[in-house]
């Protein structure tokens, strides 16, 4: 259930070692960052939003019992951070993806470089956009439907550990899972048929142009 | 337009995309920056708890439990026949079995703390240079028997610690040696000291000397040896300061995690770097890590050292032993000054007894608050309800 020595940082970072929950943290600080910005889709919001989780980790970390994994518990303050955020703002903060060019670290470009290194500066730019068009899609759907597709698809979770990430029953995950699937593939059909479709109007504006020529 | 144009997606192929979605680096400072906000909401909430417990203890409350307390003491007081008599037995009785002993053994000169009573202790000082090392390692006994069972919340902390005492003395020579052999002993050591005559006497054979020493003590035995510098000599003044870099050296700390895990990744991508233009690159940025992490380093080395030793300045000034001519008579004025000194060492004794009295009884005294406090409360609330009743 747990990572090496993870119950004893637990323990120690319950009776308030900083220290401790330091090293115990550190090992979630990525996830929860990734889980944040698939859900607002806005690199800042999702330091921000990280941020406030994990003190918010810091601060109940003495009503978690050790019986849930510590992770579905970590993942289920996130997700509800994440949703209380959205519901805060009430606009769909996760559509623009704009800071993918602007606030890029060192890091980033770096992970960047070793990832693409082998491709050339035309597959990256189609690589990056959908990247991007991906994200887009999955955030039109419901903070709800989003979080189940998160962590069914991208963090691989059981659907038990959904149940326990969410606090609902399995048979609500799945169906919960059944219904984003379904709304996920309309959108993902939907825009790209409006796609072929302001493609075909580009087309055939630029031959009638021609023709008038 | 068909099913198979409204199709273009099945979920497999979804799946597979999400699935392929690279993971977000975290920003570069957002572990510092969490560490520092995590360090700052612990201090928050212990500044909230004590702003609602000032909340709580407005005026009124305050004389309320004023009242009350007095009101126990007096009761209890009363029945344990403590208040008008001078037992000091009695009332070491209950400080308990170690103090009690502690008290007995250096109860020759010990009498006085570090920030103690100047009036009784300030001639008989030169004789006890020589016993302040016994004495110290007595008190240093206890006190590491003490620290065993009790856990210091500082330790956690990383606070500089430094002292400063001016002490008057007639036997500066056997101060100042005193003061290397505690800090000697205690596993500290003395970074600097001077000393010069002042005032000189060649036909009487009277040197008298003014001087400083600065020693560094391992912070356990801080306030152990602070306290027999104190006694060793007549304390003219004392300060002290700390200085707490715990927020600092977090914040760094946090830096140096970061830095080196920058470092391991550069070196990992350096090893499947091919271009020497690359390599070049990454060779300038891993320097620039590496400088900083020096910089941190030793910056961290720094405190750790700072707050491992605590800093005691002492100013040391030798005085002449000056002999007081005794008038054979006693006139009116002395015999009233007698009596009043009398009547006032008599108010210190009982004020100390009843001090030590209410040190052994304070969990009583709580406890009592506690009870009466809610009793009031009760009153109060339904003395209140009661008149509103009436009124309707």
């Amino acid at each position: 259930m747990y990572k090496d020595d993870e119950l004893e940082l637990i323990n120690k970072a319950k009776k308030g070692d900083i220290r401790a929950f330091e090293e115990l943290i550190i090992g979630y600080e990525k996830d929860i960052y990734n889980i944040a910005y698939r859900m607002l889709g806005n690199a800042n919001d999702a330091e921000d939003v990280s941020q406030e989780v994990c003190i918010k980790i810091y601060k109940s970390l003495n009503i978690y019992n050790n019986k849930s994994k510590l992770y579905t518990w970590i993942y289920k303050i996130t997700i509800n951070t994440c949703i209380d955020e959205i519901r805060k703002n009430r606009k769909n903060i996760g559509l623009k993806y704009i800071d993918e060019n602007i606030n890029v670290g060192e890091s980033e470009i770096l992970q960047q470089y070793k990832d693409d290194k082998e491709l050339t500066p035309e597959d990256k730019y189609i690589k990056k956009e959908e990247k991007s068009d991906i994200l887009q899609k999955i955030n039109m759907l419901d903070p709800d439907h989003r979080a189940v597709i998160i962590l069914r698809y991208i963090n691989n979770l059981e659907y038990e550990e959904i149940a326990e990430s969410l606090e609902c029953s399995l048979g609500t995950v799945k169906s919960r899972i059944n219904r984003a699937k379904k709304k996920l593939q309309e959108i993902f059909n939907n825009v790209e048929q409006k796609e072929k479709k302001v493609r075909l109007n580009n087309k055939k504006g630029g031959d009638s142009h021609e023709s008038k020529r | 337009m068909n099913q198979k144009d409204k199709e273009i997606y099945d979920f497999d192929e979804i799946e597979k995309k999400l699935k392929s979605l690279p993971e977000k680096d975290l920003p570069v400072d957002f572990h510092s920056n969490l560490m520092s906000k995590i360090y700052k909401s612990k201090e928050e909430e212990k500044m909230k708890w004590w702003d609602s417990i000032l909340k709580m203890l407005r005026p009124r409350e305050i004389s309320i439990v004023a009242a009350v307390l007095l009101l126990t003491i007096v009761v209890i007081a009363q029945t344990a026949g403590v208040i008008g008599v001078n037992n000091k037995n009695q009332s070491e009785m209950m400080l308990g079995q170690s103090l009690s002993n502690y008290d007995s053994t250096v109860s020759g000169g010990m009498s006085n703390s570090f920030s103690g009573d100047m009036f009784a202790n300030s001639t008989a000082v030169s004789e006890e240079a020589p016993q302040a090392a016994m004495r110290s390692e007595k008190k240093m006994d206890l006190d590491s028997v003490m620290n065993q069972k009790v856990v210091n919340p500082e330790d956690n902390l990383k606070i500089i610690k430094t002292a400063n005492i001016t002490l008057e003395t007639l036997d500066f020579d056997g101060v100042l040696q005193t003061i290397r052999n505690l800090s000697k002993n205690s596993g500290g050591y003395v970074e600097n000291s001077s000393s010069y005559i002042y005032e000189s006497h060649p036909d009487k054979g009277e040197y008298l000397k003014k001087g400083n020493i600065k020693v560094r003590i391992p912070k356990e035995q801080y306030e152990s040896i602070k306290t027999e510098v104190g006694n060793i000599g007549k304390v003219i003044s004392t300060s002290e300061g700390t200085e707490n870099v715990t927020e600092n050296y977090v914040e760094i700390e946090s830096k140096t995690k970061t830095l080196e895990i920058q470092q391991e990744r550069l070196l990992d991508i350096m090893k499947k770097a091919t271009k020497v233009e690359e390599l070049i690159q990454l060779e300038a940025r891993l320097s620039e890590i590496r400088s900083q992490l020096e910089s941190y380093k030793s910056q961290m080395k720094n405190w750790d050292k700072l707050v491992a030793y605590s800093t005691i300045y002492v100013d040391l000034t030798q005085v002449r032993n000056l002999e007081i001519v005794q008038p054979v008579d006693k006139n009116l004025m002395q015999r009233i000054g007698e009596s009043f000194s009398s009547s006032i060492n008599n108010i210190r004794m009982t004020t100390e007894d009843l001090a030590v009295w209410f040190a052994g009884n304070i969990i009583i005294i709580i406890i009592n608050i506690i009870i009466y406090g809610a009793l009031i409360i009760i009153v109060i609330m339904g003395t209140k309800k009661v008149i509103k009743m009436i009124k309707k």
